[in-house]
């Protein structure tokens, strides 16, 4: 217990951060390094030290508190521009998610059925001994949870090392259709605006979207505004409303897909009522659409006709046909962007990106946008969120995807090839040209016996869960547990679903037990120190990587050595003397991370994703690139991409310049798009739309939220949401447990009536994050064309009673 | 025990809410604090995490709390956060839900 003195200590210091919060109310906080400690202090061997919150891609920056070698508190970090000293329910208790009772503290190898401790020598070893024997077979599933430099280290050791493509993270699963739609429309991935457009727009709009639950920080900028009496109006599109829709003005409640449509018939209102900024598209856009030959992610031109005669038929009643919004409320939404006098900031996150016209409906609202001329202006933005703290760093910008490369480079470019051969020190030709397996494609070939075709028999799992997240699990990953030559290696620091059909399980240290540097929603690149030992045995997962790359060089393998014959992974210190990282008690006798990213930095002034030194990045609470140094020497980042007036790529003079444009001509692309209805429609069988998704109390798959007991408390199971009438006519009482079932499997859940979430009729909600209730063996694996993100957002279902069921059996 | 620091955001003025005040100072665990604008500093010391988390859904249904956001928070050393209750399903270990059919 503490001891009197010290919970004096910490209650004065609860109640001066707390304090400090009130009083900075009245202005915005200046980024100072280190003030967020000077305003902490110190006391009784209680030390403070910053990093971004493990949680979401919002990027919160906390303090630390570290005394004993544990975490033993955490504050909301006030010089953080991000949360400005807030933090959510979860951030406020993650110095918890170090401690559950059931870490993972010794690697684990299943023989004859059964885990059975090894210790790590053996365990790089059979690691290392699968890769050498059938290299080609092996791939490896990354993360949005991977630090920069693990995904990095990952990225390197496939693609420069072994050649292989065959890497792809959890993060397709989440905002692939993000990638691609920023992509296809501005050449270039990632938002061009960032989280001060909500301090600046009067018009939020969420597409399918619940930032009050899911980005409840970033929510609370918009909230606070208008408690501090500013109008802010806020319009939410939604299939079912939330507690974003409890602080909406406006509830616009669509059909499943009916977000296209909508876009479409905005787009054919600006253009019918001749309302839409002319100049803007005349100087900086251009129109396009995909070829009759096929979809692709750049299409093809087409003239600005040729735009106004497909978009002609999307009038507002075929609209509210296909969308289930009255014609009312989409001349209201066309009228919002017809008005050149407000600032209007769309945002959007799994909903738009977990859908089967994915990519096509993140085009269609930068295309709104950019007809408006609702761009580029602080408060002007169309911004995607994301759900992983380093979504966005670590598999956008390093590239740990089955197509690409670090800093926006592709595996299918002999010249980006040559660049990462080059910057990578291997041998021209290392790099493989074919791309690798997309992530349902790699499960299906790993889940799919190697008789059959299935060629993925050795598969790495590093920070994610995918025997949870996957979707159609019975397709995906639950037939892999007969296949005795498909061998699952999973770093974990809890059991999850995933370890349950584990081969071998290697403990991982995680959050502040490592060095890391995360990025988050808004290009900002964060970084943090090593705080507190990792328990037991458990160690970093860079560490592994290199131990398994060296395991590989000892044995020849090619692949590891360099040009120079010395190993890819080789730091030396200032003598020159190779220090040997690949031994974990050498591991920390340099800054590996430090290394790694410097390495790393060379790529990111390849496509103008420009990032500062990693000294830049201890001192500050994150940079938004690109940053680019000034002629004083100090590291100045970019709040507006594209704009003259902030973005250091642009030349002087100009007012935008699309510098990455697909059309190269500096422009950016307005697209059509046909609307396709739902590859899964609720019919006599199985009536209901079934959508799935996440819950404040809980990240992802409650790994390591399900560990915290306050939050599991107060959301201690998963459950299905029903509307009343649809209970009513089905005979089920409230917290009645019953069967969800599709074409694809089942799951039995206890019903929520009309509450947190409240679908309407003919639909049913269900979270993802509870391992005992895995709704994804009930989800459709069928994904956008272009992105190859699943849609977890909609399929067949129905809600059977289990008295029912028995009788049917 | 928990000991944490809050901000209490109103939907106005903090000195429109004079009940709602009332009511958060005779919760005996609450230490009031500064006030400006809408927003309102407190202190929580409670006994128990179970008793943490009851003021915590107490104060988001008081009248005109339109959010609650934490500054800081302290763990005590000797009771790490723990795992669910119902740990042996909760760690994924046998009971996980699959397609029987």
């Amino acid at each position: 217990m503490m001891d009197s003195k010290r919970r004096t200590f910490l209650k004065s210091t609860a109640m001066a951060a707390a304090s400090s919060m009130v009083a900075s109310n009245a202005s915005l906080p200046v980024v100072y390094a280190d003030q967020g400690v000077a305003d902490l202090p110190d006391g009784d061997g209680l030390s403070w030290n910053k990093a971004p919150c493990r949680f979401c891609g919002t990027g919160c920056h906390v303090q630390v508190g570290v005394e004993d070698g544990r975490v033993v508190a955490i504050a909301g970090d006030k010089a953080a521009d991000v949360n400005k000293g807030l933090l959510c329910v979860k951030g406020y208790h993650v110095g918890g998610i170090l401690y559950g009772k059931d870490r993972l503290t010794k690697p684990l190898l299943r023989k004859d059925g059964k885990l059975t401790e090894i210790e790590w020598d053996e365990a790089i070893e059979i690691v290392a001994k699968r890769i050498y024997d059938s290299p080609e077979t092996f791939a490896i599933y990354g993360s949005g949870q991977w630090t920069i430099p693990e995904g990095y280290a990952a990225q390197k050791f496939m693609k420069g090392g072994l050649g292989n493509n065959h890497i792809d993270p959890n993060a397709r699963l989440c905002m692939a259709s993000a990638v691609t739609g920023f992509l296809g429309t501005y050449g270039v991935d990632e938002p061009a605006g960032c989280y001060d457009d909500l301090d600046e727009c009067d018009v939020v709009i969420t597409w399918g979207n619940n930032p009050a639950e899911m980005h409840p920080v970033l929510f609370s900028r918009v909230t606070d505004r208008r408690s501090r009496g500013e109008n802010v109006r806020l319009i939410d599109i939604g299939t079912r409303r939330t507690r974003t829709t409890d602080a909406a003005n406006v509830y616009l409640e669509m059909k499943p897909h009916g977000d296209v449509p909508i876009a479409l018939g905005i787009m054919h209102l600006l253009i019918e009522n001749g309302n839409y900024d002319r100049s803007f598209v005349e100087q900086h856009c251009n129109f396009r659409a995909h070829p009759e030959s096929g979809k692709s992610l750049f299409g093809e031109a087409i003239s600005e006709d040729e735009f106004r005669k497909r978009i002609a038929k999307y009038t507002p009643e075929h609209v509210e046909e296909l969308s289930g919004i009255s014609v009312d409320d989409l001349r209201m939404l066309a009228d919002l962007f017809a008005n050149p006098d407000i600032r209007i900031t769309s945002l959007w996150c799994m909903g738009m990106n977990q859908h089967t016209m994915g990519t096509a409906v993140n085009t269609l609202v930068h295309g709104v946008h950019l007809l408006s001329g609702h761009f580029g202006k602080p408060g002007d933005a169309p911004t995607s969120l994301t759900g992983q703290p380093s979504a966005c760093g670590t598999v956008r910008e390093v590239g740990t995807l089955a197509h690409a490369l670090p800093g926006g480079r592709i595996v299918a470019k002999p010249e980006h090839r040559k660049q990462s051969e080059e910057f990578w020190n291997v041998r021209e030709g290392s790099v493989n040209a074919v791309p690798g397996y997309h992530t349902v494609k790699m499960f299906d070939q790993f889940t799919k016996p190697t008789s059959d075709g299935g060629d993925i028999t050795t598969m790495f799992v590093q920070v994610t869960n995918p025997g949870q997240t996957l979707p159609n699990l019975n397709k995906l990953f639950n037939d892999k547990e007969p296949l005795d030559d498909k061998f699952l290696i999973v770093s974990e620091v809890y059991p999850t679903a995933t370890t349950e059909l584990a081969d071998l399980i290697l403990p991982a240290a995680m959050w502040v037990e490592k060095n890391g540097v995360y990025g988050n929603s808004e290009r900002r690149t964060q970084q943090w120190f090593k705080m507190v030992d990792p328990p037991g045995e458990a160690r970093d997962d860079t560490w592994m990587t290199i131990a398994i790359a060296h395991k590989l060089f000892e044995m020849g393998y090619e692949g590891m050595k360099d040009k120079d014959g010395e190993f890819i992974f080789a730091v030396k210190d200032d003598a020159g003397k190779e220090i040997p990282i690949w031994n974990f008690d050498n591991y920390y006798d340099t800054n590996v991370d430090k290394h790694l990213f410097e390495e790393y930095r060379q790529f990111t002034t390849m496509k103008h994703k420009n990032l500062a030194p990693y000294d830049e990045y201890v001192k500050a609470r994150g940079l938004r690139w690109p940053v680019v140094e000034q002629e004083d020497g100090s590291w100045r980042e970019t709040r507006f991409r594209f704009s003259g007036f902030d973005d250091p790529f642009v030349a002087e003079g100009e007012e935008f310049d699309f510098y990455h444009s697909s059309s190269k001509d500096g422009r950016a692309q307005i697209w059509f798009h046909e609307y396709e209805p739902p590859p899964e429609i609720p019919d006599d069988e199985y009536p209901m739309w079934l959508c799935t998704g996440r819950v404040l109390e809980h990240w992802h798959t409650g790994t390591m939220t399900r560990r915290l007991e306050p939050l599991n408390r107060a959301m201690p199971t998963g459950y299905v949401e029903m509307h009343m009438e649809d209970a009513r006519a089905a005979n089920i009482r409230q917290g009645e447990v019953v069967i969800v079932e599709s074409r694809r499997g089942s799951c039995e859940l206890p019903v929520w009536i009309d509450g947190r979430g409240r679908p309407p009729r003919g639909s049913i909600f269900v979270p993802f994050f509870d391992e005992t209730k895995l709704i994804n063996d009930v989800t459709l694996d069928e994904h956008c064309p272009i992105s190859k993100q699943p849609d977890y957002k909609k399929c067949a279902a129905r809600v059977v009673k289990k008295a029912a069921a028995k009788v049917k059996s | 025990m928990p000991i944490s620091g809050l901000v209490v955001t109103f939907r106005s003025s903090v000195m429109e809410h004079s009940d709602t005040i009332k009511a958060i100072g005779d919760i005996p665990e609450i230490e009031l604090g500064d006030a400006a604008g809408s927003k309102l500093a407190i202190m929580i010391d409670s006994a128990t995490k179970r008793r943490d988390q009851q003021i915590w859904n107490t104060l988001q249904q008081l009248p005109g709390v339109t959010d609650l956001a934490v500054a800081m928070v302290a763990f005590d050393g000797e009771l790490p956060i723990g795992s669910n209750p119902d740990d042996e399903k909760t760690n994924g270990k046998n009971d996980r839900t699959r397609d029987q059919s």
